[in-house]
Order: C-alpha cells, then structure tokens, then sequence
C-alpha cells in the first residue's frame, strides 16, 4: 500500500510538473510527531547536466526523468551519510556532485528541509489552508523563501496532510487560481492557469491536479460525463491512470453565472473561447488577447469568486483571470477569495440557470410577433406628456381661485423669492418670450419674409417699409398728374384706388396709425400727405363719406360731401349745441364743388355724464347734409 | 387585493410572474430588506389606470424561494398614476430604524412615504410653492445614493429642483431645458443629467449653476429624449432613448455630441433602460416589441454594430425594468399588468 501509495505520489507529482513544464514538484508531508513538514518525494524534471545510467538502453523521457530524480536523491542519501560517516563508495552509475546543474542542486537541498508550520513557503501554506504563490523567489528575502537559488517562481498548495510544492526558473504570473473542496469524497481539486508573461507572449499553459485522499479507494470515482471525452495531447494523461483531467466537482451545471466586473487597462477584448460547453454558455465571451505590450486585463477581485466561465481550451478545463505583476497582495486576495469560493460554491440560486436566453441572429428576425396596436411607447408618453396636464387641470377645476392660466397649459409657477438667480433668469425668459411673439407677429405681416430667423425678419421688414413708402410716393405723383386729366384717368383712378386700397392694405393701417397720431396733435408733414391723397384720390366723386372716429375725448371728423353755403357752420354749431362737441381745429377746402373737411374736437360730458356715441355723430352730420 | 400568497403568482425556476389587479407603470426595488423579512426584497408597484384614484402596493419577493408575497396592508393611495417610485438607496441602518424603509413618489408632488412593517405612513409632501401658486407636476426623479438627503426632480415646466429633503426645503431650482424636463439622473454628489423635449442631454453641476454642458442632441431636432440612465459603475457613460426610436444611444460624457454606440436591435421603440448595478459594461432594455435585452458593451465594436447578449420575450410591450443593486441576479420588468423577477 505504501508503495503503491508513494508510486502513485511519484508519477502524480511527475504529471503535474510536466503537464506544465515546470523544473521540480515537491510533495511536504506532515510528519504527525514532529508537526512539521518534510521531504517525502520529489519529482525534479529541470535542466540536467549530464547523464549517468546503467542501463544502455534508451529511456523514455519520462524514465529518464524518473531515474533522475532517483539518483538525485540517492545522491543526497550519500551526501547525507557522508557527512556522519566515512565516505562510503559510491555507486558507479550514481551521479556525483559534479554533476548536478543549479537547479538540481537546488532541489538536492530541498531533501534537507524541514518546515514547522507557519514557517517558510511551505508551512505558510499549510498553515493557512490557502496556496501560496512566488513569484520572483529570487529576488526575495530569505525569511520568505529561504531556498532561494534559481527558482524564480514557487507555488505551494496545501492539501489534506501536507504541502505540494511546485516550482520553476521561469518567471510565471499566476492567474488563476481557484480551489474546491469537496470533503465528502475527499478530493482536493485544484485548478490553476498560469500564464508565461515573456516578451514571446507565450499563451495559456494550465494544468490541473487532483489528489485523492491516501485512504480512500484507489480508484478514482469515473469522471463526470460532460467533458472527459476531450482528448489532451498533454503527456501526463499518459501517465497515472488517475491524474483525470476536466471532471469538475460542481455539478456540471456550472459555477455560478453571474456578472463580472471588468475593467480594462488596454485595450484587450475579452471573449471566449472557441468551442464552449453547451452548459456553459453564458452572456460572456471572454477571448485573451494579449497586446503588444504583454499588459492583461485588471479584474475586480471582489467579484472575481461570483463568477467565472468554465470553457475549453485545447481540451482543458480553465479559467482565466489576469493579475499585473505585482502579485504580493493581490496572490492574498486570491486566495482569500478562492476560499470564499470553496465555501459559498453551494449555494442554491447560483444554480438557477437564467431566465434569458442567447442571442442568435435568427432572434433578431422571428421574434417580434406582436403587434402594436397601440402608438408606440404609449404608456410612457401618457406618463410624460398626460399625466402632468392631468394633474394641472384637477388643480384648475378644484382650485377655489380662477387665474387666467396660459392656454394649454393651465398652471402657474410658483417663484420662491429667495431664489433671486432664478428669478432674474425667470424675467429674462419672459421678455425674451415677449421679443420673439412680436417677432412672429411682425414677420405675419411682412408678405416676402423667406427665412426664420430674427435677423432676416427685420431686415425683410426693413425693405418691405422702403418698398410702402416708395409706393406711397409713385402713388401720390401719379395722382397728381391725374388731376390734370380727369375724363381720362377716372376709371384708372378707381382701378387704381382699388389696387392701391389692396397693396396698400398697411398703408391703410399705416395711416390710420397716423390718424390715431394726429389725434394727439402730432403736426407733420404725414398729415398732411394724407390730406392729400384723400383729396386725390376722392375729389372727383361727389358722394358723401363721413368718418368719425372718437378716441376718450378726443373726436376727429372727417367729411367730404357736395358743397352748399353755410353747411360748415351748420354742423359746427349742431355738434357744439346738440352734441356737445366743442371743435378745436378745422382744416377744410373746397375744391370743384366738393367739400372737405376735418373737424378736431373735443368732446365733453353730457347731462348724464356720458359721452356721445360715434354712430349719434355721424348720424346727425348725415341729418345735416341730407337736408341739402 | 385579497390574493393570498399562493395565487397571485406564476413561479418557475427562474422568474416569478406577479400579477397585479390593475396596469403597471411605475416600479421601485429596495436597496434594503424588507421590513418583514430580511431575506426578502420589497418592491413598489404604482398603478396606470387614466382615473383620479391610482394606487400604489408593496409586495416582497424572495429570492432563494423565488416567490413573491403581497401584503394588502402595505397600498396607498395615490392621484393619477405615479410617474415614478424609488426607495431610499443604501440606507445604513444605523442612521434610522431598520423596521422601516422610505419610498419616494413623484406626480404632482415628489411625496415621501414611510413603509413599515404593517403599514405605510406619509411623511411629507414636498410642495416648491411659497405662495398659493402651484408646482408644477413632476416627470420623474431621482435619488442621490451619495448624497441621500438629496432628491433631484424634473418637471414640465422646464425646471429641474433639487430637495433637501431632511430639512424638506428646496436646495436649488434651475432652469434646465427650453422645454419639458422629461427625465433626470444623478452622476456624482453634485452632478446631474436630464434630457428634454428640446432634445438635448445637459450635465449641471451644482457648484456651477449657471452653466450646464450640452453632451448630446437628437438628431432631427426637437425630437424629444424620453429617459436617461447614468452608468454608476463607470460615471463616463450614460445611456437614453429617444421617442418613437427603437435605438438605445449610448453616450461618453468626455466626447459631446458623438454617442459611442447606438444599440439597434429592438424591432420598436424601447421604453426603458437600466445599467448594471454590478458591472460597467452592461445595460439591459425593453421596449414595445416585448423583449428585454441584455447587452455588454466591447471596447470595440464589430462592423455590423453591437449584438446583445441575451434576450427575454414577455407577453405584451415592456413598460418598466429595474435592476436592483440589492438583488444584481433578478432584473424586474413590468408589461401590461404583470410584473416579473428574471434571473439574470
């Protein structure tokens, strides 16, 4: 048994090494009385100076290998004799100290060692049930590592009854390592990717082990079905019948699938690899793809145990994070959350599977089946666009005061007084909302306005003020050399009157404008102009027009009618006597038996206090030329 | 609301339908277990009826059972349906009872509400009016999870106030759009984002009042943005959605106007976006073609634009979806008058 045991230890440490090509794996076994750590088999699969065998015939590099190892510890045994006893001949086909190369000295040295726990490498990782990882062992101090000759990485694993030590002389970063223990069948099952930071960039090398308890059953329980079919071009499945690669210890249905938090330092893609389980789909793609400059994805560690893909990778197993180089603290980390891991890996909605299903292509197509009966995001538009105005219009009905609420909108500010930012911006919102209103009117007026904005209203304004005005000056020269022909121009004038009565449709308003001005005795030239075209435009008629027009108390009369004596007083005195409109201003003329006035007034109050009526002025002129 | 705990569920393995008496707009998930059960999470629904009388009810779910439980006691009533609820975030328990947790509504008014074990008391209405004249109804709101004291609320009429809702007095009030505030969310402590029927998303930071950044505008303009959502895990990037646009415009606040992705695979508009409590490249969204999508976000994206993870199909058009931190494994989502856990 034991040597079944130890032949089992032999050729497990020896894959392990191998399947990673490390130089050397140690297995520390506790030694129950003593409580400490020592030797109890190695495998050295390092650099090898020379060769010293018995047997011509050619090994297998394994054997090779394994004969190695066995001569160097017999070399040790010797040494270690040598010093209490007298030199003992040694074998012809042993190997002699000459022969070793460092390394193998190194491991030479390692038979000596004995660790307590807690101290060194080794007991450090016995001691904490966690592995420990280091990397640069060269450039460490000797209290961390005290063997320090050439290895530059030790790994230290702890297991159910002692320490399993790997190294090598090549710089390696650790990037994963995560542990599960499953103590109802005693498995200690590890695995670990190591990734090979060089300047080659060399990829993924990982390895798995599991050991299986000494006392248990020989044979390994068979591999879990999902994933052993994958062959491994590993030599180290060669070797021990028992060294299986992928069975997982989880359930096949995977680790928890969760989110992982990423944060990328360069710009490396991460996506998955190529033949995934089945099982293992989840929403990440995770591919390595280291860039020029060797740097890896930094990982959250916190969220590093939550989750993790399981995928295959030239048949193997792995999972894969990546730490920066500086391992001290964060191999800590690892390990603490590795544990973590190991302890909370049983918990039951991990095993939920998710609710979401993949994307594929074809999803984009088929699945939309549903028709929208509705608009399209209806309830979030009544939520934005409704339900507000709703709220206001409660407010409205129910509030007890009615305020004059802007159309649509239905409700009013309240501005904190305190907030004088606010409310100055406040004010400044009105007038600017005030200046842009007179804008949009301005530009409804203006007929040839092209573009919107601000500038192009004023200034299509502008031209279109040039363009009356020089209307109003073509018109009134036109009117003038009418007046010396009358017989002919009269049905032009009409024609004219009319068109001008439509193009001048402003001008109209401008002149009524200018009537309201001249209500307030503004003198100008304007009135005068106005005057003017009325005469022009009017004197051949000979119908009676009477406008009146009665701003508070201010009136202004303006009359054209046929002539006949005394008619001007007969309305002035009527309008004092029975109106009691007391007439400030008179501007007549009389021109081909056609009289013009305009009368400014005043108009006071009657007996009653009212004011007369527009209509009961023009009324009573028109009773005054009537009686013609 | 006399359905038992039993009835008024579907369950599965993996998602637990609640089916509510009424339509379902609104919905909050706590950020703390619920008052009646630590291992349970309590979650907020507000009604969508075009009525006067809404109401808004509180039921718990429970993870490792994957159920949900309906407590008649825990409903209010609320005018008009609520536009948007939201529990207190991240409440130590050292700072109040821990029997009781605070729920925020927004509509006419942003009203606080204590939920209790048993019972749901009001504890303010926050009214900005000093006068008798009125405060303008509210879009939505949000709640600062540096800063809790500190509730940011957009309205209709362009404004966006800033509470204090300690003293529950009005921190700050500003003008943040020429059109309706449709939507509003908080970066850091004194950093937030709104987007408006003008069409643009504005950052306003509230050392600097008097000016905010422009990061983006719709492109046909005056189109209005409908939701926004700020990435918590990685402050750099914000997502929202336009009306009638079935695209989700992913957005870097350090490159203005250009979004850094659109995510275009909804087949209609979408109504809601959330990111991920947990991871800074994942967003999940709904929309009207009743799929729920999960995306992850690449550093670079592939010729044909960015496909998305995985897919959900509800039965009718997606209204609402919350990821809660409390509970990263389940995104809730409601459709018609349904509301469903999914493990993520």
């Amino acid at each position: 048994m034991a040597v079944q045991h130890s032949n089992r230890l032999r050729n497990m440490l020896q894959a392990i090494v191998q399947s990673v090509q490390w130089t050397y794996s140690i297995f520390w076994k506790i030694c129950p009385r003593e409580g400490i750590l020592v030797w109890s088999d190695g495998y050295y699969n390092g650099a090898i100076k020379t060769r010293k065998t018995v047997q011509p015939m050619e090994l297998t590099s394994e054997e090779a290998s394994l004969k190695r190892s066995q001569q160097l510890r017999e070399l040790y045994e010797s040494l270690l004799a040598g010093e209490t006893n007298q030199p003992v001949r040694r074998p012809f086909a042993a190997l002699s100290p000459e022969d070793l190369t460092e390394p193998e000295w190194f491991y030479l040295l390692c038979f000596s060692f004995s660790f307590p726990p807690g101290v060194g490498l080794p007991g450090k990782a016995y001691a904490r049930r966690q592995h420990e990882w280091l990397t640069g062992a060269d450039e460490v101090d000797s209290e961390t590592f005290s063997r320090v000759i050439l290895a530059k990485t030790v790994l230290c694993i702890p297991v159910l009854d002692g320490v399993f030590e790997l190294g090598t002389t090549e710089k390696v970063i650790l990037l994963v390592s995560l542990e599960n223990e499953n103590d109802n069948e005693g498995f200690f099952f590890m695995q670990l990717i190591a990734f090979q930071v060089e300047e080659d960039l060399e990829l993924v090398q990982h390895f798995k082990t599991f050991f299986t308890d000494h006392n248990h059953n020989p044979n390994p329980p068979p591999p879990k079905p999902a994933l052993s079919e994958h062959s491994t071009s590993n030599p180290a499945t060669d070797s021990a019948e028992y060294t299986r690669f992928p069975s997982p210890v989880l359930p096949p249905m995977q680790a928890p699938i969760e989110l992982m938090q990423l944060e990328t330092s360069e710009d490396i893609r991460l996506a998955s690899p190529d033949d995934a389980s089945n099982n293992l789909d989840t929403y990440f793609h995770m591919i390595l793809e280291p860039n020029n400059s060797g740097r890896f994805v930094e990982f959250d560690l916190e969220c590093l145990i939550l989750s993790f893909q399981l995928g295959f990778y030239n048949g193997f197993f792995f999972e894969y994070y990546a730490v920066p180089e500086s391992l001290d603290g964060l191999h800590q980390e690892i390990s603490g959350n590795s544990q973590a891991v190991s302890q909370s890996a049983g918990y039951p909605t991990s095993l939920i599977q998710s609710a979401f299903s993949k994307w594929t292509i074809d999803s984009d197509n088929q699945q939309f089946q549903v028709a929208v009966e509705g608009t399209s995001q209806c309830l979030l538009k009544y939520i934005l666009f409704t339900i507000p105005y709703l709220h206001s219009q409660y407010r409205n009905d129910n509030s007890p005061k009615t305020r004059d609420t802007e159309t649509g909108a239905g409700f009013r500010w309240g501005i904190p007084p305190e907030e004088h930012s606010a409310n100055h911006v406040l004010v400044e919102r009105r007038r600017r909302e005030k200046l842009n209103e007179r804008f949009i009117i301005l530009r409804s007026l203006v007929p040839f306005v092209t573009k919107m904005d601000k500038a192009s209203i004023l200034g299509d304004t502008i031209e279109y003020v040039k363009h009356l005005r020089k209307k109003i000056e073509e018109l009134e020269t036109q009117s003038k050399g009418i007046e010396a022909n009358n017989e002919q121009s009269r049905s032009a004038y009409g024609l004219n009157r009319t068109s001008s009565m439509k193009e001048l449709r402003s001008g109209i308003m401008v002149s009524e404008s200018e009537r309201a001005r001249s209500l307030s005795q503004e003198p100008g030239r304007d009135k005068r102009k106005m005057r003017k075209t009325v005469d022009s435009t009017q004197h051949v008629t000979r119908e009676k027009t009477v406008e009146v027009s009665i701003i508070e108390s201010d009136a202004l009369l303006e009359l054209q009618c046929g002539y006949r004596e005394g008619l001007l007083l007969d309305i002035m005195k009527m309008l004092r006597e029975k109106l009691r409109i007391e007439i400030t201003t008179v501007q007549s003329c009389l021109n081909k038996g056609v009289f013009v006035a305009e009368l400014r007034a005043k108009v006071k109050d009657s007996v009653k206090g009212k004011k007369v009526s527009i209509t009961e002025v023009k009324r009573a002129i028109n009773q005054i030329l009537q009686s013609l | 609301m006399e359905n038992s705990s039993q009835e008024s569920h579907l369950r599965s393995d993996n998602s637990v339908t609640y089916e509510s008496p009424y339509t379902v707009y609104a919905m909050a998930v706590s950020s703390t277990p619920s008052p009646t059960n630590l291992s349970h999470q309590s979650i907020a629904l507000g009604s969508f009826l075009e009525d006067y009388s809404n109401r808004v009810d509180i039921i718990s779910f429970d993870p490792d059972t994957v159920s949900v439980k309906t407590h008649p006691t825990l409903s209010f009533d609320h005018p008009y349906p609520p536009t948007k609820l939201m529990f207190q975030p991240n409440r130590k328990s050292s700072s109040s009872s821990s029997s009781s947790d605070i729920l925020a509504s927004s509509g006419d008014y942003l009203r606080l509400w204590e939920v209790r074990e048993s019972s749901i008391e009001p504890l303010s209405v926050l009214n900005n009016s000093k006068t008798s004249e009125f405060c303008a109804p509210l879009t939505s709101f949000d709640w600062n999870d540096v800063e809790p004291k500190r509730i940011g609320t957009s309205s209709i009429d362009t404004t966006c106030t800033i509470w204090d809702i300690e003293k529950g007095v009005v921190e700050t009030q500003l003008i943040a759009h020429d059109k309706e505030v449709y939507d509003i969310a908080w970066g850091e402590a004194r950093v937030f984002a709104s987007v408006s029927a003008d069409g643009s998303v504005r950052i306003f930071d509230l050392r600097d009042k008097e000016h905010s950044t422009i990061i983006y505008e719709s492109p046909q303009p005056d189109t209005p943005l409908l939701r926004l959502a700020w990435n918590k895990q990685d402050l750099k990037y914000m997502a929202t959605i336009q009306m009638d646009s079935n695209k989700v415009v992913i957005l870097d606040i350090r490159s203005p106007t250009m979004p850094v992705a659109e995510l275009e695979r909804h087949q209609a508009s979408v109504n809601a976006i959330t990111w991920s409590p947990q991871s800074s490249k994942h967003i999940c969204s709904a929309g009207d073609d009743t799929q729920a999508l999960i995306w992850e976000l690449p550093t670079v994206a592939g010729p044909n634009g960015i496909d998305p993870l995985c897919v959900y199909s509800a039965g009718a058009e997606i209204n609402q979806l919350q990821w809660s931190a409390a509970q990263p494994d389940w995104i809730a989502i409601a459709f018609s008058n349904k509301m469903q856990f999914l493990k993520v």
